[in-house]
């Protein structure tokens, strides 16, 4: 029991050790609290996955700007569009209702990624030769970084974006 | 009475996220998107994640659920998940689709048709995630109908991972 217990503690130990080392750092501030590391942000991801430099990255910032300001009205619309699916089910309107519900949150969602879609054809543009190959798979990347959860939220429009 | 109560929240939740960008401000180098600690409002702010109790205990917070509910709360989830992964599957494909029409330079057309099946599965998504939020809510008592606004916030995106329970 004692042996089990005490391979229970190394192993806790062990595991906090390699934690603590992961971050390049013991996470302590000079008062010796324990400070998380910060994670990368979506969009540094983003610009590590198409490997961008310092003015792409301010360009690939405006060009994201004008996206979010642009895709504002549309997530207010799927956010009303959310609370009218839920309406519709916990009324237990007929499958019609429930479908026009869903047919107007497809329709908005449509907008939504259009709205990405232009914004990183523009910034596949901006690319040099050497950084289209793959760049592709950052499309994805792109919606979590329009789409940073509200406070108290985890995740986003509901995407496979983990 | 429901749909009141909730689109009062949200947008207030909305207003409060626009404001907290800055109007359209990415937080560049100076900014306070560079080294901050924090979740959402601007592209730049990494986040930490700092010991936060899975869904499921704020689930069993936020609505001070019984046993019983604990229970149904739990099975209506993990039924959803199962229903949600493939269309998670789905979804990734068709953002991978998108991104490599983009990049194989497909005409406007061809793009829009690929933009208008991802939101179809889209809305699959927001349907299951719907459905399992209208069955909780459906088997809670009026106190804890009152209470479910954060409850259909954490429903976005749920489904996202492999196990609605943790974050990823």
């Amino acid at each position: 029991m004692f042996g089990r217990l005490l391979l229970a503690a190394l192993l806790a130990a062990t595991l906090a050790s390699a934690q603590g080392k992961k971050g390049g750092g013991n996470n302590t501030n000079p008062m010796g609290e324990y400070r998380p590391q910060p994670r990368q942000s979506k969009f540094d991801l983003f610009a590590e996955k198409l490997k961008l430099n310092k003015e792409q990255k301010d360009e690939a910032r405006t060009i994201l700007s004008a996206a979010m300001e642009e895709s504002l009205p549309v997530r207010q619309e799927l956010e009303k569009s959310r609370v009218a699916i839920a309406s519709a089910l916990i009324d237990g309107k007929s499958a019609d209702e429930v479908k026009k519900t869903m047919d107007d949150y497809a329709s908005a969602a449509a907008q939504l990624t259009g709205v990405e879609a232009k914004a990183f054809s523009k910034l596949y543009a901006s690319l040099k030769p050497n950084q289209q190959p793959k760049a592709g798979q950052a499309f994805d990347l792109l919606a979590q970084v329009l789409d940073p959860p509200a406070s108290g939220e985890r995740g986003g429009r509901g995407r496979g974006r983990q | 009475m429901f749909s009141k109560l909730l689109l009062t929240g949200i947008f207030a939740t909305t207003v409060v996220f626009a404001q907290g960008r800055g109007g359209g401000d990415m937080g560049g180098t100076g900014g306070m998107g560079e080294g901050g600690v924090g979740r959402g409002g601007s592209m730049d702010l990494p986040s930490v994640a700092v010991g936060r109790p899975s869904r499921f205990d704020q689930l069993t917070q936020t609505l001070k659920l019984n046993k019983d509910q604990k229970k149904e709360v739990k099975s209506i989830l993990d039924e959803a998940q199962k229903e949600a992964t493939p269309v998670r599957d789905q979804i990734a494909k068709s953002r991978l689709a998108i991104g490599d029409a983009i990049q194989g330079g497909k005409s406007q057309d061809e793009i829009n048709q690929l933009v208008s099946s991802e939101a179809a599965l889209e809305s699959q998504m927001a349907g299951l995630e719907l459905g399992a939020f209208a069955k909780i809510f459906k088997g809670l008592d009026k106190d804890q109908q009152a209470n479910t606004r954060s409850v259909f916030q954490m429903m976005k995106g749920i489904f996202n991972g492999r196990n609605w329970n943790t974050e990823e």
